[in-house]
């Protein structure tokens, strides 16, 4: 902040404080544009509170539901939305399932393991699709022909065939679902990366950086990965929401999230039963409006993102 | 157009051997195996049946020699027998099956086409209207719902509450073969496998006229005094849909896998449902027989999508 002592003092000296005033970075002038995105700041923000539920799942089920999400109580099963045992014991606010577990506290944990998936998937996926997509777009020639035609064979595959096959062979824990959702992909971050290397490793501050010594890891690394950053960041975003269906869908099969670790998948699945049953309504219709909400906040959040980090892509 | 055809056909032909190449891998190298799973089937059985056993049905011999083997048979059309219904063979089962799901997913097809089309095209004439900002918000909307959700939404007000349609199955049981019949089974279904592609599609076909309304040969139309509708659905829609055509063709694979869930859920005896319960039951003949074909017709689908955009955009044909 200039004061008014700054401003009168010696013009070499207001020349450098211009200077440490810098021009707003790349991250910076995103947000700028983000924030002015409602429905993005929007699906932000739910994201954020569900995310809030999902790391204090336990205390928020200590303190303020008062119920365990695996505690089986067949004598109170199917109970319906706002159920007390007593006058004076806790609400079943959502009702109960068909075990006489509370639907809300279920809910919340299942949003720690759909959450909590989905992020790691991502990473993995961003690991994955980034580091196979630069080498491709990088060295080209037939580390690019291998590269390519892998993903090429694994996009011919209908993926949720290939997801059943994986977990079925594999029977992965539910951390495990991580790897396997990564593995079928990761292939869209790869081509994005592959095609952003390519177009990057001819600019002319990349023969420079070369002429001055930089190896290989190096101008991978330090130079051109941070200018293909973006794309790769809204990808990776607009990702989550198809992971988070994948999984639902997976342990709704029976495929993903084993029982009685809860998921929105698997409670699903577990509700469908009790279709025909009139207090069960809850138990059926909230997991998957939370499921869509989830994905929408992401969606939205996603395309506020791209908008935010590259303008040009608005239409 | 010949030469094209041509270089895509035998360009496509890596892609399956590699799609059967990860599928026999997947299945036959991993610990979990064919196998194992016979060893932990009954311990009482003595180590030289056991080998007697795995010499019969090939285990004996290394995984290149199996994979040949299974490939030779594949070249004929024998995908093997099922472990579980013991000596049906897997092609059957397959081509049993496989109408049903054509059936299910060809009419997704349909239906998604014939509503993502007018949708997308009247978006992008009315751009900015009420009725454009109300297809954006079904769009965003329509691809966040879990199609597993929404059939059981589905089942619940249409088949629970009102009985307007059937829950699941093909046609009424104990009833003559009846078109009407399994329309109307087939309704619920299909529309659940069609909507996410409706979401999805209609901004593609959107953005794709956008680009095409604003060229110059639409303005020449115009000014030819040509009627609006006959620009927009002629000049206009025809040009928009090329690159569609592709995405069609990339949309296969998950239209395909949708019919897995879908089937499931409304009890649909397809291809799907057939690699889902070889799934739970460790039908290995018959999930790598599945997953063979589905990825067979997915290849051939993106075949058919190139083809259709060699038709449509002669420039493809001259180069």
């Amino acid at each position: 902040m200039a004061t008014s002592a700054q401003i009168s003092q010696s013009l070499p000296d207001a020349f450098a404080l211009q200077a440490q005033q810098k021009s707003p970075g790349l991250a910076q002038l995103a947000w700028r544009r983000f924030r002015r995105d409602k429905l993005a700041m929007l699906g932000a923000l739910v994201l954020l509170l569900l995310g809030l539920f999902a790391i204090f799942a336990t205390p928020i089920s200590d303190s303020i539901t008062q119920f365990s999400p695996e505690k089986i109580n067949p004598l109170y099963s199917l109970k319906p939305s706002g159920f007390q045992r007593t006058p004076s014991s806790p609400t079943n606010w959502l009702g109960t399932d068909d075990l006489g577990r509370d639907v809300l506290t279920r809910l919340i944990f299942g949003a720690q393991v759909s959450l909590f998936l989905a992020l790691l998937t991502v990473m993995l996926t961003l690991t994955i699709g980034t580091i196979s997509g630069a080498l491709a777009g990088y060295f080209g020639g037939w580390v690019d022909l291998i590269i390519s035609r892998f993903i090429d064979i694994l996009l011919a595959v209908p993926v949720f065939f290939l997801l059943v096959l994986i977990t079925v062979v594999f029977r992965p824990p539910w951390w495990g679902l991580a790897i396997v959702l990564a593995s079928v992909s990761w292939m869209t971050v790869a081509r994005l990366v592959r095609g952003e290397f390519l177009a990057i490793k001819v600019r002319d501050y990349v023969d420079a950086a070369r002429v001055v010594g930089a190896n290989n890891t190096r101008i991978i690394f330090q130079h051109i990965m941070p200018n293909s950053i973006s794309p790769v960041i809204v990808a990776a975003t607009l990702q989550i929401g198809g992971v988070i269906l994948a999984e639902t869908a997976l342990s709704y099969l029976g495929l993903g999230v084993q029982p009685p670790t809860p998921s929105w998948g698997n409670m699903l699945s577990n509700a469908q039963r009790f279709i025909e049953i009139e207090s069960a309504r809850a138990l059926i219709v909230v997991p998957g409006i939370l499921i869509f909400v989830t994905v929408l906040a992401v969606n939205l959040m996603g395309n506020g993102l791209r908008d935010a980090l590259d303008p040009r892509l608005k239409q | 157009m010949g030469k094209y055809l041509i270089r895509r056909l035998i360009q496509s032909i890596p892609t399956f051997l590699g799609v059967t190449f990860i599928v026999f891998a997947l299945i036959n190298l991993v610990p979990g195996g064919p196998g194992s799973d016979l060893l932990l089937a009954d311990p009482n059985i003595k180590p030289e049946d056991m080998e007697r056993i795995r010499h019969s049905l090939g285990l004996d011999k290394p995984w290149y020699e199996r994979y040949a083997l299974y490939m030779g048979d594949l070249a004929h059309g024998d995908l093997g027998t099922s472990l579980i219904q013991r000596g049906v063979k897997v092609s059957e089962m397959i081509t049993e099956r496989l109408p049903k799901t054509l059936l299910l997913t060809g009419s997704a097809l349909l239906l998604a086409l014939l509503i993502a089309v007018p949708l997308g095209v009247m978006s992008a004439v009315k751009q900015y209207s009420i009725f454009d900002n109300l297809a954006t918000m079904f769009s965003t909307a329509g691809v966040a719902i879990p199609s597993f959700w929404l059939s059981i939404m589905m089942i619940l007000f249409f088949s629970v509450s009102l009985r307007w349609f059937p829950s699941g199955g093909v046609q009424t049981l104990g009833k003559d073969f009846d078109v009407g019949d399994v329309i109307w089974h087939l309704a619920m279904p299909a529309v659940a496998l069609a909507f996410i592609s409706i979401a999805s599609w209609n901004r593609y076909i959107r953005a794709s006229m956008l680009e095409v309304i604003r060229q110059d040969f639409i303005r020449t139309a115009r000014a030819k005094g040509l009627r609006e509708r006959f620009v927009i659905f002629k000049h206009a829609l025809r040009n928009a849909l090329i690159p569609f055509a592709t995405l069609l063709g990339l949309s296969l694979p998950g239209l395909i896998g949708g019919a897995l869930i879908i089937e499931r859920i409304f009890s649909w005896p397809g291809i799907g449902r057939l690699a889902f319960d070889a799934a739970q039951q460790r039908d290995y003949p018959v999930i790598m027989g599945v997953v063979m074909m589905s990825s067979m017709l997915v290849i051939l689908g993106n075949l058919a999508a190139d083809i259709a955009y060699g038709f449509l955009d002669p420039r493809i044909k001259q180069s």
